[in-house]
């Protein structure tokens, strides 16, 4: 739920949580660095909701065991925009402005995404409404939200389908959201 | 039997009454405009959901419920309490959008708000906002309902308030109820903020203009019914009820998905554009018939066919593009509008296609290209406007002529046919009567020259011979004399289409600008103008065709010697420019060997074309 933080901007939502938004951030810088460096790589953010359960020490581990009971998963692909003025272009434009038309164009891309980002948003909503049963206990906690990682990874990564695999293996949790 | 406070019973009450009072809470201070600035301090909107919040001082207990901490919203929350008699009575929330009427006088009142209270009722409690001088609940003004809430705990019949379960499971029922809702609070607050009202909220509050509309809410506990024509416009969206052990909470909403009428000019940073020599989706009706409009000055790549349609209208005018909607708060119109006008853009070879964030669910279905002004929901570099070749050319050839029919599926079958168009040698039958007017709609047209221009410039010129223009060769203007005739007799057949080659076929050239040293050509796409990939497409159709006409059975003598001489003029790759010298020597040369026709001569032609086809049936019928 709190993944739409970023997107709190645009509508306004902010989750108050000045350590969370932190992270959030940096996650964000992290995804964009990330994006700058491979721009045509296929990327997607997991978040991930987890029970901390605390397994008895022995003598070699101290494991903290993470039970995870909920996955999103975000795949962003950055599209690479157009230059305003492609030569190449066979669809030449009439005599514009250039500085006028290329706002346009920013602005009629963001009313796209922002429509775009309410539907998006909306369907969180249906999917973090229609399923509650598997949601674990609110541990007494400080903070916001539930216990959440929130991870990278790209295609170019070696294992990238196998570690969203594993991840899937791991949680085994039935009424996980596919 | 005395109600312990802390039973789960007890409990579960409580969270029901607290959960009323937050969720009018969530939804009103959202969509009421502030009183005064000193609740508002810009756009610092930050509301701390931790129970914990920093800004404790101003926190009351009831805002530690759920979690949630919210802004101030004097008037409902100091009231809900007071009308709310039991938890069994529905909550109705509207949102009421009012527009002042035209002759109000902006002089006369004041941008401070003041609440007035109207206690009309036990039951109805509702809550107007009023100005000081002026009344924006009073009539003369427009109201419209733009959301309806509703909250209510509908109780399951017969079930009994006390849990017989175990310990266990009743003290976790509460837990339950608390956590679940927790979750629905959250999603409400989230929602009350992607809806449309939320920018006409924040537009109120964002300056102290005085703007022509303002949101009133009214609170009530009855359902009243809505006007049809409104709840028909109305949306709905009903979040996942709570259950509890003894009913559910639910939360339903009614919104209009667009709202542009007072707010749009504020939020519109590009004005509607009348689109002119709108002719509509060739997919909708590709026989349609086009105004024959003089078409401005379009840079030749611009489209395959002069005359533009709607989608890639916007491509060629300039800023801004008129099928562009404007980002107003009406974000479902505004991307309905995008998908309208999407998957009618011609992509450029230079862009990519735009993805967003999609969350990977079973339930995923929305669109997640959505289309952009400037982007296509495909990488296919063809245009939109790209159909199979014989389509093409329906739709381009309707906009400057006659009815035009180009029978693709006959084109296997007997080339001959008188009553059909399936002649490949048979002149271009088009009306000529408006000929003069057509070559200068050609003229104007082919100023944007793109294939499909040069394809019906050919045509042009075929219906610009009989007119008496200069034609390199000898008996050419006998020929176009009987040949105009020809085709009046065939003034509402149809043909064939442009590639129909002619055995004395020559082009005018002096119809076609900019081409006055040529000759002529044949009647065939030759010409291209700069390579295009939507071009080539339709080149390879019409290369198709072509190919199906040559491999045509020859029907005479006379005309396999036509076929023979206009092969070697007609090149394989259709689309290369054309070889001028040697298509006029071709030209010429048939010229020169066919006779002078007559009007008679031409219906001699007609009837042994009729007789061919007969044949060939027949001979079909056989086989």
């Amino acid at each position: 739920m709190w993944s739409t933080l970023r997107y709190g901007k645009f509508f306004d939502v902010q989750c108050g949580d000045a350590e969370l938004e932190k992270k959030v951030d940096e996650k964000i810088d992290q995804f964009i660095d990330k994006v700058e460096k491979h721009p045509n790589k296929k990327n997607q953010i997991c978040l991930s909701f987890f029970e901390v359960k605390n397994k008895q020490q022995t003598w070699f581990t101290n494991k903290v065991e993470h039970l995870y009971w909920e996955h999103w998963y975000i795949n962003l692909n950055v599209a690479q925009h157009p230059k305003a003025h492609s030569g190449k272009s066979h669809h030449s434009k009439l005599v514009v402005d250039p500085g006028e038309s290329a706002s346009e164009e920013r602005n009629a891309r963001r009313a796209t995404l922002e429509s775009s980002l309410h539907e998006v948003l909306f369907q969180i909503i249906k999917f973090v409404n229609e399923k509650k049963d598997h949601i674990p206990p609110i541990p007494s906690m400080e903070g916001v939200s539930f216990p959440y990682e929130i991870i990278i990874s790209s295609s170019s990564d070696s294992a990238f389908g196998m570690d969203m695999f594993k991840r899937m293996l791991q949680t085994g949790h039935p009424t996980m959201l596919s | 039997m005395a109600v312990n406070p802390h039973s789960e019973p007890a409990k579960m009450e409580q969270i029901i009454t607290e959960f009323f009072a937050k969720s009018l809470h969530i939804i009103l201070e959202s969509r009421c405009p502030y009183v005064s600035s000193r609740n508002y301090s810009g756009d610092q909107i930050m509301h701390s959901p931790s129970s914990s919040a920093s800004s404790s001082s101003s926190m009351r207990p009831r805002d530690k419920w759920f979690n949630l901490t919210l802004r101030d919203c004097p008037a409902a929350l100091e009231n809900i309490d007071f009308w709310r008699q039991s938890n069994l009575e529905p909550m109705v929330v509207d949102v009421v959008l009012v527009q002042r009427s035209h002759n109000w006088d902006y002089g006369s009142t004041s941008p401070r708000l003041a609440l007035e209270r109207n206690l009309s009722s036990k039951e109805r409690f509702p809550f107007v906002w009023k100005s000081d001088s002026d009344e924006f609940g009073c009539d003369g003004n427009s109201e419209k309902i733009i959301e309806r809430w509703v909250v209510q705990y509908e109780s399951k019949k017969g079930c009994k308030e006390v849990c017989s379960g175990s310990k266990r499971s009743s003290s976790n029922s509460s837990h339950a109820l608390y956590k679940k809702s927790i979750l629905l609070l959250r999603s409400l607050y989230v929602t009350v903020r992607l809806l449309p009202a939320y920018k006409i909220f924040r537009e109120i509050n964002s300056s102290g203009q005085i703007r022509t509309f303002s949101l009133i809410h009214r609170v009530s506990s009855s359902v009243e019914p809505l006007l049809r024509r409104d709840e028909a416009e109305m949306q709905q969206f009903m979040f996942a009820p709570v259950d509890t052990s003894c009913g559910k909470l639910c939360i339903s909403l009614s919104y209009l998905p667009s709202i542009s009428d007072a707010t749009s000019e504020s939020s519109t940073p590009m004005s509607p554009q009348f689109i002119p020599d709108y002719v509509g989706s060739p997919l909708a009706d590709p026989l349609k018939r086009l105004p024959s409009v003089p078409m401005p000055q379009y840079s030749p790549s611009s489209s395959p066919f002069g005359r533009r349609h709607s989608w890639s209208y916007d491509t060629s005018i300039a800023s801004p593009p008129s099928a562009l909607p404007s980002p107003s708060p009406t974000y479902s119109e505004s991307r309905t509008s995008y998908s309208k006008f999407g998957s009618h853009r011609p992509p450029t070879s230079s862009r990519y296609p735009l993805e967003t964030a999609q969350v990977h669910t079973k339930d995923t279905g929305y669109d997640e290209y959505l289309p952009s002004p400037n982007f296509s929901p495909s990488p296919s570099p063809s245009p939109p406007m790209y159909l199979p070749g014989s389509n093409m050319l329906k739709v381009l050839l309707r906009s400057d002529s006659a009815p035009v029919y180009i029978p693709t599926s006959r084109l296997g079958d007997a080339p001959v046919s008188s009553s059909k168009t399936g002649l490949p040698f048979s002149p271009p039958l088009r009306a000529t009567r408006p000929s003069l007017s057509l070559v200068e709609r050609s003229s104007s047209i082919l100023q944007s020259a793109t294939t499909a221009g040069k394809l019906l410039s050919l045509r042009e010129e075929d219906i610009a011979r009989p007119s008496g223009v200069k034609i390199s060769g000898n008996s050419s203007p006998h020929k176009s004399s009987s040949r105009l005739s020809f085709e009046d007799s065939f003034d509402d057949s149809e043909f064939s289409g442009p590639f129909v080659v002619d055995d004395d076929d020559m082009m005018d050239p002096g119809s076609r600008p900019g081409s006055s040293d040529r000759s002529g050509n044949l009647g065939t796409p030759h010409e291209r103008i700069g390579p295009s990939t939507p071009r080539k497409s339709q080149d390879a159709a019409v290369g198709a065709l072509v190919q199906m006409l040559k491999k045509a059975p020859p029907l005479r003598q006379d005309l396999s010697r036509s076929q023979n001489v206009c092969k070697p003029s007609r090149p394989e790759s259709s689309c290369n420019q054309i070889q001028d010298p040697a298509v006029v020597e071709v030209g010429s040369s048939s010229m020169a060997s066919s006779r002078v026709k007559t009007t008679s001569d031409a219906l001699e032609e007609l009837k042994a074309y009729m007789d061919v086809k007969q044949l060939l049936l027949r001979q079909s019928g056989k086989s």
